[in-house]
């Protein structure tokens, strides 16, 4: 009895402890037949009193239940042993759990933190990027406007000057218009990469690739025919669900880039090919034309970068294909030999 | 023989883009008199004072606007001239002049009643085809 209390000090447990002595005596009654209204120590006593004939037999009863007793008792505080240990682990758990919990609502926090700091972010980016169009959209007014005053007015020039104008002023007026004229395509090209991003917003539709390319063919056929130009296609995937303007623009400029970089050493063949590869729709354009160097490659899609001098550009015809190709979640790649062609291969997102 | 006007409201601020389209005019003789304002303000109280005066006569047959200036700009002269117009049965063709061609700028004037929509600079061709066919 002493161990049992020793190893439980609360006065709760104690009390609990001696009920369940209570309910074990019981039980232990009823077990041996004890009659409950005389208690064990009288029961006990009851049943020494018994009339044994054979004292021995008497005395191996007294000790059997003095056995009996002490093993309850010892069961007992294994048991009570254990449901300490059990309620220990038990706090520790629940210590352990408010611990994680104490985490998670610091993360949470901190989450939170970071959701409201990248909202703000976002919040700026919108409005430094409409400042941006906006700032475009003024700028290429405010210079679009002076251009074509100049344009307008080399026009009444032309006519105040009429029959008297020299042969060196019209090389110079030429000039001039020349100048003018590059000017204004420049702006263009600034304009459309502007606008190209709200094309964006058009909702793709189906296309077929043909359809595009005759469009795109009709458009340049004087220069295709210039370049006496041989276009082969096969298109194993007709169609494709994309912004029709944006398609265009990607067969417009890669056919023109064919068409100006072509060589003079040979033929031009153009042979333009669709297909399917696992989760993209490949487009594929390849020319016999310049080609170029490897270490040329990264300048190809840059912005106002040009590899060759010789034919007219503004160098934004890549960079803008390739934007619309990765804005729509497809890549593109190259490959070319440098006066054998080049062959640029379009991954849509299909 | 090309249509003539008595009288043609410019409405522009670019000094030099007015020389031109003045020139243009005298040079195709389509209009007898020009008056220049440099906003949709100004225009509009022209207009409104002619109306106001009963001088619908010398009320311009045609205006040429422009849409970047400062005050008011070409689309807010149209959303007042367009009212002005109904409440009062008037019918003033709109000629937008502008070095604007952004897409937004055309569907915009296109939810008014615009005649044409022309790119600077102003030339011949242009005029006449505007002229010939939209008007």
């Amino acid at each position: 009895m002493e161990n049992i209390l020793r190893t439980t000090p609360s006065y709760e447990e104690l009390i609990e402890e001696l009920d369940k002595l209570k309910n074990k005596i019981k039980l232990l009654e009823k077990n041996h037949d004890l009659d409950p209204e005389q208690g064990l120590s009288s029961n006990i006593m009851a049943r020494q009193n018994k009339p044994y004939t054979n004292y021995g037999v008497q005395k191996e009863h007294k000790e059997d239940l003095n056995l009996a007793y002490l093993a309850e008792l010892l069961d007992l505080k294994a048991k009570l042993a254990n449901e300490k240990a059990e309620k220990e682990s038990y706090k520790r758990e629940i210590s352990q759990l408010q611990n994680i919990n104490e985490n998670l609502e610091k993360r949470e926090n901190k989450l939170k933190a970071r959701v409201a700091k990248l909202i703000k972010i976002n919040k700026a980016l919108k409005s430094s990027n409409a400042d941006l169009e906006n700032f475009i959209y003024s700028a290429s007014h405010d210079l679009r406007s002076p251009i074509s005053n100049l344009e307008g007015l080399i026009e009444i020039l032309k006519m105040e000057l009429g029959d008297k104008i020299q042969e060196a002023e019209v090389s110079l007026m030429k000039m001039i218009s020349n100048s003018i004229s590059r000017f204004k395509q420049t702006i263009l090209d600034l304009t459309e990469i502007t606008t190209f991003q709200k094309q964006e917003k058009e909702e793709p539709e189906p296309i077929e690739f043909a359809d595009i390319l005759e469009d795109v063919k009709a458009n340049i056929h004087n220069k295709i025919e210039e370049a006496n130009a041989l276009i082969e296609t096969d298109f194993k995937i007709s169609h494709i669900k994309f912004a029709k303007k944006n398609l265009r623009s990607i067969i417009f400029n890669l056919l023109i880039n064919a068409v100006k970089y072509r060589s003079p050493q040979r033929p031009l063949l153009i042979k333009i090919n669709t297909r399917k590869k696992g989760k993209y729709v490949i487009l594929e354009i390849e020319d016999s034309g310049l080609g170029f160097l490897p270490e040329q490659k990264e300048k190809l899609f840059q912005m106002f970068k040009r590899l060759h001098t010789h034919v007219d550009g503004t160098g934004v015809g890549l960079y803008i294909v390739k934007k619309i190709v990765e804005n729509s979640g497809g890549k593109i790649e190259v490959e070319s030999e440098l006066d054998k062609g080049s062959k640029f291969k379009i991954f849509f997102k299909s | 023989m090309n249509k003539k006007f008595n009288k043609v409201l410019l409405v522009d601020d670019d000094d030099i883009s007015n020389y031109l389209t003045d020139v243009l005019i005298q040079k195709l003789d389509f209009s007898g008199e020009i008056e220049v304002y440099k906003n949709g303000e100004e225009a509009l109280n022209y207009i409104r004072e002619c109306i106001h005066n009963k001088e619908k006569g010398k009320c311009p047959e045609l205006v040429i606007l422009d849409i970047n200036m400062p005050v008011m700009d070409g689309f807010e002269f149209l959303e007042e001239f367009e009212k002005l117009q109904k409440n009062n049965n008037m019918d003033i063709p709109v000629v937008m002049l502008t070095t604007s061609n952004y897409n937004n700028d055309i569907q915009k004037a296109q939810k008014y009643k615009v005649a044409g929509f022309v790119n600077k600079p102003l030339t011949e061709e242009k005029f006449l085809e505007i002229l010939n066919h939209h008007l």
